[in-house]
């Protein structure tokens, strides 16, 4: 078994809809409902599914940006708990974010050179070689020491990414979390965006949970991809199995759903998924996908199906694939 | 009219923006042919001009920032770059329909969906206010809205970014238009939902014998929908197929550019 370096078990996240006069609570949302994951050191981990899933929910408890209503998490062995009680810099030392919007997640008054320096001063590692450290981590973006003294609006959208993941990765930090990073920008860039990230997280053995609902881009450079609906997970398996291998309905309707770049395979004749995803104050019984499934049956209403591992390294929660 | 001639034709289109540091050429000389009961997609990077175009048709392009349109967008007989305005508005929304990206900016918060569309069929067909929200009910339906009769007392925001397209469509639709131009109508869409709506589209424009002039960046949609494509680069059309030729045999270099950069067909990928 590999080591963990990200453990959450039966995190749950639930906000209060209010409403009235009072702002009394009308509802409880649940956003997160049960998540039990494992993200290996070393690894790149894709978080999938669309809109309204939970997937960005997760990333934010994961990174303290929102405190959980259920369960309990663990970064590098050491619970959520006891981090709370240190300096919230060490925690951050470990773990870093880049953000879907490179237009709003860089301070536009701020030069890159201190965007950068910044991040060495609060972690206590600006020694007097502070613009040297920057210029070589811009370096390794592939930006030049020319733009340290640049303000991100003279970047384009891909080469402000770029900024943003200098200034997560210049601490040198564990585990990097990526939410869409890449979604806000041109195909031609996305790619070389994804190759950069890709480079890093070798060259510095970094782990990656990388959050995005293109499964195709997905599936080239994940090692492992967890598939969400309805805030809970329903699907994880290794990445380049994930186009073939994909069992769930849900994540088999999702991959029909994708329309393919060959005009002779129209999808008139793949099968789709009808309706849309609950919002999240519907209380569903039993599995939350069963509504829309095509292949559901008897226990499927009134049964939550659990995540069990139904081959090796494929997780699956439908009872479909549970034991009999 | 014989199924050959074009429904709408636009000639060495040429359109001149006024820009911050001068003007700019933003089309330069455009052709493209639109045929009854076919779906012509217009491909290309953001500012290739493929909205533009849409918006010349449509006649809404706004002095500032457009100071110069030259060529002839001919539909009937009668050109739409020199028709007056009161004349375009005959032709728009009634014989041209369209739908765009984000349908939140384009449906009336204040307003139920239904009292919207009602008021356009009051509008452009006559009838009473009664059989105008028996009319909107059936459109509803026809595009697949799930318990049309109730979704007509909804607001725009009570519905989901799927719901509120399948509306802008039932309204495009309300006047029986002869040709519909949707521009990136699936781009903020969730893939299985984006999926509903092209199927529904598709649908639409055969069912209803409409031709569907259809503008995205993604060619993954177009090899889905269109029948014959156009690729914009920098104000031109560099490449004009049918859909498979285009797939398989492109002949412009951008076009080979833009097929490898399609995720999940291996081509394009760098690797470090």
């Amino acid at each position: 078994m590999r080591e963990s370096i990200l453990q959450l078990r039966g995190v749950g996240k639930s906000f209060a809809e209010r409403g009235g006069v009072l702002r009394r609570e009308q509802r409880r949302l649940q956003v997160l409902d049960g998540v039990d994951l494992a993200i290996h050191s070393g690894e790149v981990f894709g978080l999938a599914g669309e809109s309204g899933c939970g997937k960005t929910t997760l990333a934010r408890v994961v990174m303290r940006l929102l405190a959980p209503t259920a369960g309990d998490l663990r970064l590098a062995g050491i619970d959520y708990g006891e981090w709370a009680r240190r300096p919230r810099r060490a925690f951050y030392r470990q773990v870093q974010m880049v953000f879907q919007d490179p237009y709003a997640s860089l301070n536009p008054r701020l030069r890159v050179h201190r965007i950068l320096g910044e991040m060495l001063t609060i972690h206590g590692l600006a020694n007097g070689d502070r613009r040297r450290r920057c210029t070589r981590m811009l370096e390794q973006v592939g930006l030049t020491a020319d733009d340290l003294d640049k303000f991100p609006h003279e970047f384009s959208g891909g080469q402000r990414q770029r900024i943003a993941i200098a200034r997560a990765l210049i601490i040198r930090p564990r585990l990097l979390v990526a939410d869409e990073p890449v979604s806000a920008l041109d195909l031609a860039v996305q790619q070389r965006i994804v190759d950069l990230l890709g480079t890093m997280q070798r060259k510095l053995a970094l782990t990656l949970l990388f959050i995005s609902h293109d499964l195709h881009l997905m599936t080239e450079f994940c090692d492992r991809i967890g598939v969400m609906y309805a805030g809970r997970l329903v699907e994880i398996l290794p990445g380049r199995r994930l186009i073939e291998g994909g069992r769930h309905p849900y994540v088999q309707g999702l991959l029909n759903s994708i329309p393919i770049a060959d005009p002779r395979q129209r999808a008139a004749k793949r099968p789709l998924l009808e309706g849309e995803v609950p919002a999240p104050g519907a209380h569903i019984p039993g599995c939350a996908f069963h509504p829309r499934c095509p292949q559901r049956f008897a226990p499927c209403d009134h049964l939550r199906p659990e995540l069990i591992e139904a081959a090796p390294g494929h997780w699956i929660a439908c009872h479909l694939f549970s034991a009999t | 009219m014989t199924a050959s001639e074009p429904l709408l034709e636009i000639r060495d289109l040429k359109i001149r923006f006024q820009g911050e540091a001068g003007p700019l050429n933003i089309l330069q000389g455009v052709d493209l042919k639109l045929l009854a009961g076919e779906t012509v997609g217009l491909v290309g990077a953001s500012g290739s001009g493929k909205s533009v175009t849409a918006q010349a048709i449509l006649g809404l392009l706004k002095r500032p920032p457009l100071l110069e349109i030259s060529g002839q967008i001919l539909y009937e007989g009668s050109d739409l770059v020199t028709m007056s305005a009161g004349q375009l508005r005959q032709v728009r929304g009634r014989r041209i329909a369209y739908i765009f990206q984000e349908p939140m900016s384009a449906l009336n918060p204040v307003f139920t969906v239904g009292e919207q569309i009602a008021e356009m069929v009051v509008l452009h067909e006559g009838l009473g206010r009664r059989s105008a929200l028996n009319r909107a009910a059936d459109l509803f339906a026809e595009v697949g809205l799930p318990d049309p009769r109730r979704r007509l007392n909804n607001y725009p925001h009570e519905l989901s970014g799927g719901q509120r397209q399948r509306v802008m469509i039932a309204m495009a639709l309300s006047c029986s238009p002869q040709i519909l131009i949707a521009d990136e109508p699936t781009t903020a869409l969730d893939v299985t939902i984006q999926a509903q709506i092209l199927r529904l589209l598709k649908r639409l424009q055969v069912e209803r014998r409409m031709a569907l002039l259809f503008i995205t960046h993604d060619l993954r949609v177009m090899a889905e929908i269109a029948d014959r494509l156009a690729v914009m680069q920098a104000g031109r059309i560099v490449e004009e197929a049918g859909i498979e030729a285009l797939f398989h045999a492109p002949q412009h270099a951008y076009t080979r550019q833009l097929l490898t950069l399609i995720p999940g067909r291996g081509g394009g990928r760098v690797v470090p």
